[in-house]
């Protein structure tokens, strides 16, 4: 739906987005967003082979979207389990239901489903709304058409580190996720008096597979795609000054947990 | 501390995390190697990977898979254990039922002194337990119930055949001259109607009669009853001396059977009748000599000494 003019500036890299038509609602906005979403990431996989230009922007990518999410994640993870334990023995007080049921509960919500999402909407809000505010910022301050200017990518320079840190980064927080939710699960049972350990584990083991776990993986692989892309898009294509920066970055943060919850539903109905 | 190393801290932990929980989670020995053991099964109904393995009802290992095996048509489970359970060669598997539904493997070992190294096979049994029992029972009392159904059916099958063929007619004939009878009886008593209600009046009017002859009498039908009751008082006491004198006879009788008394010994000593019987015996020779030899008594009498 775009201008016919435009489309010659696709293919070329770098490309030099033009701003002038922005800032109008389009008749079709969803259609025209998508295609520009989809733009921007043809764009960066085609630069994405550019490491040398984004590696170090990658490695503070990382840093910023991993390491420095690790204690809200953990701490999310953990109050997520240790809840689910307590409601759940709560709710199980009929005397044919064995104990055990209830570790087998929280484990297998934890890794399949909760582990996954929880970090991801806390990642939405952390991760997606630091991307879309820097990038939003620097379209503002026309610092990207100042890299531009300068001759660098700078979908390669700005994109690529974030949207590969979502994808490196988002498995380790699973993993740190779900470890912290069954110990935090497994810690309130045993605290509360309500599951015994060996209870809890008894449960969590007989129903554990593998494959559970490989499906939270591919999870929160797409979720940490879904809300480094999204947030991306957001603010690269970000107009109206400061106004503009802080409505991009409420759409990145929304859009990004309705498309991670949409993303669930996909997954679950493909993958199980 | 450099971004890099941090980044690299960061995975190198969580894949060791990762890898640690798994093992925790499927119950592998989380620094050592596990014990791995195989054995084949025809079913493992309710038996799946995770699911217990059980020595003396202590649990010691998992299964870790369950495969089928497409040459001999059966199942292979393969199951893991802690290294320091070493199991001896001989041991047999069962499946079994733990809690109605649960299902599990139980190991029972055998006496013998070699043991199972790792990946090394085990005899598998598949143990019905009780549902195997109430199944068999179930099947049993099924067909029971069919072999009594059939058995109603058949029966009801001759009645059928029987209310169709001559029988039938032969009821329905019973059951009209059955009517006709009761017909004939109510007619009877239609008829009769007038007799057996005079009938009943006079033997009312008798009854009154009854009832107005008694009505006068009533004082010496009093006096007749009390002089009853005082004769049958005397018969009580008649009967009380009666009584008395049994007691004395009985008493004497008892003294006779014993030989107590004069009577007593006339009666059960012999020698009297004894003494008797001799002295008729005596005297019957003594008439028949004489009889026969009067001279020998009367030898020495002369009639002039008599006379």
């Amino acid at each position: 739906m775009r201008p016919k003019n435009n489309s010659l500036q696709i293919t070329s890299i770098p490309c030099i987005l033009p701003l002038t038509e922005r800032t109008q609602p389009h008749k079709m906005q969803v259609f025209y967003d998508f295609g520009r979403y989809c733009q921007l990431l043809y764009q960066a996989i085609r630069s994405s082979s550019e490491f040398k230009s984004y590696y170090r922007n990658f490695v503070s990518e990382m840093i910023k979207t991993g390491y420095d999410s690790l204690p809200i994640v953990i701490l999310a993870g953990a109050f997520t389990g240790a809840v689910l334990t307590i409601q759940t023995s709560y709710q199980l007080v009929s005397a044919f239901i064995p104990k055990s049921t209830i570790g087998a509960i929280v484990t297998q919500s934890l890794i399949i489903e909760l582990a996954a999402v929880i970090s991801g909407l806390v990642l939405a809000g952390r991760v997606g709304a630091r991307i879309a505010t820097e990038l939003g910022t620097m379209r503002v301050s026309e610092q990207i058409d100042a890299l531009e200017s300068m001759g660098f990518n700078s979908v390669s320079f700005l994109v690529v580190p974030r949207v590969l840190a979502g994808y490196v980064m988002f498995p380790i927080i699973y993993i740190a996720a779900a470890t912290t939710g069954v110990a935090g699960g497994l810690l309130a049972g045993i605290v509360t008096g309500q599951v015994p350990m060996a209870d809890f584990l008894l449960g969590a083991r007989t129903y554990f597979l593998p494959w559970d776990i490989i499906f939270g993986m591919t999870k929160s692989i797409v979720f940490g795609f879904i809300i480094t892309s999204i947030s991306c898009f957001k603010g690269y294509y970000a107009s109206g000054g400061a106004e503009g920066v802080g409505k991009s970055t409420t759409n990145a943060t929304v859009l990004s947990c309705i498309f991670i919850l949409l993303a669930d539903l996909l997954l679950a109905i493909i993958l199980l | 501390m450099k971004n890099e190393v941090k980044v690299a801290l960061t995975i190198f932990i969580a894949i060791i995390v990762a890898v640690l929980g798994y093992r925790f989670m499927t119950e592998t020995p989380l620094f050592s190697q596990s014990y791995e053991l195989h054995a084949h099964f025809n079913r493992v109904d309710g038996i799946v990977s995770g699911s217990s393995v059980l020595m003396q009802g202590v649990k010691i290992g998992t299964v870790r898979r369950v495969e089928f095996l497409d040459e001999s048509d059966s199942l292979r489970v393969s199951m893991s254990f802690n290294t320091t359970r070493q199991l001896p060669e001989g041991s047999v598997a069962y499946i079994r039922s733990f809690q109605i539904v649960d299902k599990a493997i139980e190991i029972e070992r055998s006496d013998s002194g070699t043991l199972l190294s790792t990946g090394g096979r085990i005899q598998g049994i598949y143990d019905e337990g009780i549902m195997g029992t109430v199944r068999e029972i179930g099947e049993t009392s099924g067909r029971n119930l069919e072999n009594t159904t059939e058995r109603l059916s058949s029966v009801l099958t001759q009645v059928d055949e029987m209310l169709l063929g001559g029988s039938r007619s032969d009821i329905e004939q019973s059951l009209g001259s059955l009517n006709q009878s009761l017909r004939a009886v109510e007619q009877l008593l239609a008829e009769s109607s007038d007799d057996i209600s005079e009938t009943v009046a006079h033997l009312r009017s008798t009854a009154a009669t009854i009832d107005t002859l008694t009505s006068g009498e009533q004082e010496q039908l009093q006096q007749i009853i009390a002089n009853l009751e005082e004769a049958s008082g005397r018969f009580a006491a008649l009967s009380g001396e009666m009584d008395g004198v049994s007691r004395d006879l009985s008493d004497v009788m008892r003294k006779i059977n014993e030989g107590d008394g004069s009577l007593g010994r006339l009666i059960n000593d012999p020698s009297l009748y004894n003494n008797l019987d001799s002295l008729s015996y005596n005297l019957n020779t003594l008439i028949k000599n004489l009889n026969e030899n009067p001279r020998h008594f009367l030898k020495h009498v002369r009639l002039i000494d008599i006379f």
